[in-house]
């Protein structure tokens, strides 16, 4: 019965709604993507949470492990920004229809200490051979 | 059998979801509860958990029947013999099917039980020596099989074909004089009442087609016909879907 009754909720399951993809956000060919930084205490670098909605009515594939993210510190110095993946998850995955949700991303600097002001994200690197669209957005202090 | 099943797929959402795991953080590699895509990506494991509510429509070819035995009164123990009155060799019958196993993008595999009650069925003539023939008109049919199946989504539309292979119990009521029955002294009870029943190989290829009114919820209808015993089959489906089609 539980089961059932978990497949009766799935009818209920809200669906994306493509109306609700910010001004910052990014149309690509089935996928919105927008982005947001922030720090977290256990975090040793910016956090990207990466925010994705498939609007197609079939399924898509996301590539998160191909986001291209760059900082900039407060001189203007960009650097290149690697995720903190110690378990290897980060990996392409389908994602149903309608379907959304988001991923909190920690990026590392090839330097330890590297006080970023603000990161670059291409979210089109996400989906198979998308154009390059880069998001910058601020990290808190 | 049933009952396992029941219990594995339980048993997979309590392991799934009944766990209490206090997550310190949402962070990819910092998470101790969740993982990466946990929140978004497809789970392929959800296509056990769809439900399907179904009614079928099962046209079955009864065989000849000739069966003799013994029937119990208080007082005595006639010989009976069962045969088919002249007519029909076809039962009719409507009743559930209920199905659980996996359903993907393109892929069904799992099993399946029917259960029909005749609206239609051959007349079963029951000779008892000593006793006028009564004749008694009914019966039920009880299929249990392994489905294996194909379909692609073309918009809201799905087609596919299944093939159904297992076995097909049959039953045919029978009539007895008053008191009596087939358990020693006339006593009744589970197993007391006379039938002719038969199990034969079911193998049955279907046609299906779904429509998608959600993401979530199909209707949709599918035709076989049992090449094994040639009978036939018509169902309508309510099915519930946990990945927004399946995952395709």
């Amino acid at each position: 019965m539980r089961w059932f009754v978990l497949a009766m909720l799935a009818a209920c399951i809200s669906p994306y709604n493509a109306s609700t993809l910010p001004p910052s956000g990014v149309r690509l060919s089935c996928v919105d993507a927008w982005v947001e930084a922030t720090t977290r205490p256990e975090a040793e670098g910016p956090v990207v949470v990466v925010h994705v909605g498939n609007r197609c009515d079939h399924s898509a594939r996301v590539d998160l492990g191909s986001l291209k993210v760059v900082g900039l510190d407060e001189q203007g110095a960009t650097w290149p920004l690697s995720p903190y993946d110690p378990r290897h998850e980060i990996e392409p995955r389908r994602m149903d229809a309608l379907a959304w949700g988001e991923e909190w991303i920690e990026f590392h600097a090839p330097v330890h200490g590297a006080s970023l002001a603000s990161v670059d994200v291409d979210v089109g690197s996400i989906e198979a051979l998308g154009e390059a669209r880069w998001i910058r957005v601020v990290v808190p202090r | 059998m049933k009952a396992l099943l029941v219990l594995v797929l339980i048993a997979g959402v309590a392991q799934a979801g009944g766990r209490h795991c206090h997550e310190t953080s949402p962070i990819v590699g910092r998470e101790h509860c969740g993982g990466f895509g946990q929140r978004w990506a497809h789970d392929a494991w959800l296509g056990m958990f769809g439900y399907e509510l179904a009614v079928a429509f099962e046209d079955v070819r009864i065989a000849d029947v000739h069966e003799t035995g013994t029937v119990y009164s208080a007082t005595s123990s006639p010989a009976y013999h069962l045969t088919l009155a002249p007519g029909t060799r076809r039962m009719h019958a409507v009743g559930p099917r209920l199905r659980y196993g996996y359903r993907g993008a393109n892929v069904t595999i799992g099993v399946e039980f029917t259960a029909g009650f005749a609206i239609g069925a051959p007349t079963l003539i029951t000779n008892v020596d000593g006793f006028a023939p009564l004749s008694e008109t009914g019966g039920t049919m009880f299929d249990t099989a392994g489905v294996v199946g194909y379909h692609d989504r073309f918009g809201a539309l799905q087609l596919g074909g299944e093939l159904v292979v297992g076995v097909q119990m049959t039953a045919l009521n029978a009539a007895l004089p008053p008191g009596f029955t087939t358990c020693v002294g006339g006593a009744i009870g589970k197993g007391c009442y006379l039938a002719a029943t038969a199990i034969d190989l079911l193998v049955e290829p279907r046609a299906r087609v779904d429509w998608w009114l959600t993401p979530q919820v199909t209707v949709g209808a599918a035709a076989g016909i049992d090449v094994a015993s040639r009978g036939e089959s018509a169902t309508v489906i309510l099915g519930f879907h946990l990945s927004a089609f399946d995952g395709n």
